[in-house]
């Protein structure tokens, strides 16, 4: 004899006017979730009103029934086998996608990674194995701007002093890393926050301004290390506890200005494709602590606030495909056992 | 705790090795940049040294900080110039059961959950990070007192009839880096 035990979840969320995926978090996990756009539910719209997956089912498909757009309103169910809903288990989970192939780097600022298959903005990808261009291969990307079928821009890399450009490579997309270039933000980070990022670029200025390769999610008052090794020159700064005065997002700026005066530094610079096949180490900004108090008069009430942040989560991943922008949705997960 | 220090360390790649990749496997210099770095930043030593007796094949050990890694590097520490594997240690009571050998300054205890970053290294192979860490440069911090617990209760505790029994663990506890100058991500490749 056992006793079935069933657990409902619910909630709501708005989609904005760019759509993007959407994270739900789910504890206890869940056997069934459903949305409903409750926007047009009543209005009669021949949109998709409802749509349905199962852990249980093939990952990122989905049930959907769109309306007729009559009055009342006719709903047709179609099955999607992809671009539905995907189950997640533990977002700490790092594992890439595919290895896709890429057929150059252009040697320009934001350059463009050639393959015929394309992601989507706001995408991490981690570029290896590229011919030539070794200085960034091993590291990873955000993705600001796609071409569909042609390329994806590396946004926050500056390759015009490279000395050629790559011919060649690959490129994995990792998973549960950010959905908006512009505003990575907690809830869309896996494991924890903030995390440390590759450097592509500090300036020489007071203050100096830190450009990293992926869309960081540091906040202003934070302190950080910034650990430049000897062949990307700027070697004054290496080591350096700084606090973050500002920071910056958009599809082509990605930085954190802090209060070091890098005027009179060494330039910043990658090294070589050459040196780096011999094995470099990569510049970086590592998270030490945060202000709680998020003023720079008042930068570290509490050193330990931060930085460890575990920002994984157990959930469901909506994808565009079954969403409408600017609508507002309730969601309801289900999971039921039996003991 | 393993992926908080994924995440958040300050990480080097090891560059002394031979296999063409970036990070390479891992080197004596590379263990000897660690220790330099830690040594520089004042980072406490994990465990004391073993003295060395007089017994056939044995060699003291060195004061040492630990190296956590994956099952993985068995075989590539081997390799490692001035590695010496646990059973050459003058005695066995200061050992775990995790620990594989030493290299300098640096004990290495492994474990097949050891933290590995996939595809990321410059030809596309998996990277295994050793997190290299001094005495409380890193904690789990109770959120108020409240410990891990396994927790398990035989089935005449779970059911009326006795009929199941369930295993179960809770904490509330967050990992938290003290000091991020006392410990570093070292990434290597196998080679």
């Amino acid at each position: 004899m056992s006793s079935p035990i069933n657990a409902i979840l619910t909630g709501t969320f708005t989609t904005g006017a760019t759509l993007a995926p959407v994270l739900i978090s789910l504890p206890s996990g869940a056997t069934e979730f459903k949305i409903r756009n409750e926007t047009d539910y009543t209005a009669h719209a021949a949109t998709i009103i409802e749509a349905s997956g199962q852990a249980s089912s093939t990952v990122n498909t989905a049930r959907v029934s769109t309306g007729s757009g009559a009055n009342p309103n006719v709903l047709t169910d179609t099955i999607l086998l992809t671009g539905g809903f995907t189950f997640v288990s533990d977002t700490a989970g790092q594992n890439p996608g595919p290895a896709i192939a890429i057929t150059g780097i252009n040697q320009i600022n934001h350059p463009l990674a050639l393959s015929a298959t394309t992601g989507g903005i706001g995408d991490v990808i981690r570029v290896y194995g590229t011919t030539g261009m070794l200085q960034i291969a091993g590291m990873d990307f955000s993705v600001t701007a796609v071409n569909a079928g042609v390329s994806q821009t590396l946004g926050f890399l500056d390759a015009s002093g490279f000395a050629a450009p790559a011919t060649a490579g690959f490129y994995r997309k990792l998973p549960y890393q950010g959905t908006s270039v512009t505003n990575p933000g907690i809830a869309a980070s896996p494991r924890y926050y903030p995390r440390v990022r590759y450097i592509t670029g500090i300036t020489q200025a007071n203050p100096a301004v830190v450009t990293m390769s992926v869309a960081h999610d540091f906040q202003v008052g934070e302190k950080v290390r910034i650990i430049v090794p000897p062949e990307f020159g700027m070697t004054e700064i290496n080591n350096y506890l700084a606090t973050i005065t500002a920071i910056a997002h958009s599809a082509t700026v990605n930085t954190i200005t802090l209060d070091i005066d890098s005027t009179a530094f060494t330039a910043f610079a990658f090294p070589t494709s050459a040196l780096a096949a011999t094995g470099i180490r990569f510049a970086q900004v590592v998270p030490v602590g945060e202000a709680a108090i998020n003023t720079v008069a008042l930068p570290v009430a509490n050193s330990l606030d931060d930085a460890t942040r575990n920002a994984s989560i157990n959930g469901v991943i909506i994808d565009t495909s079954v969403l409408v922008a600017s609508k507002t949705y309730s969601w309801i997960a289900k999971k039921g056992l039996s003991i | 705790m393993r992926n908080m220090l994924a995440a958040t360390a300050a990480f080097a790649n090891c560059v002394g090795g031979v296999d063409g990749d970036n990070p390479t496997e891992i080197t004596r210099s590379d263990v000897d940049y660690v220790v330099r770095t830690l040594r520089g930043n004042n980072a406490y030593s994990f465990v004391t040294g073993v003295e060395g007796e007089n017994k056939f094949g044995t060699a003291p050990v060195r004061d040492a900080y630990f190296g956590l890694g994956h099952t993985n590097l068995i075989g590539q520490l081997d390799n490692v110039n001035g590695f010496i594997q646990k059973w050459n240690y003058p005695n066995q009571q200061s050992t775990l059961d995790a620990e594989w050998g030493t290299v300098a300054n640096v004990r290495f205890l492994l474990s097949s959950i050891g933290s590995v970053t996939p595809d990321a290294s410059m030809l596309g192979a998996d990277v295994y990070n050793i997190f290299c860490v001094g005495r409380e440069s890193y904690a789990a911090v109770e959120q108020d007192g409240y410990s891990a617990q396994f927790i398990y209760r035989p089935p005449i505790y779970d059911g009326p009839l006795a009929l199941n029994a369930s295993v179960g663990y809770k904490f509330a506890e967050v990992p938290r880096i003290l000091n991020d100058q006392w410990l570093l991500n070292l990434r290597c490749t196998l080679a």
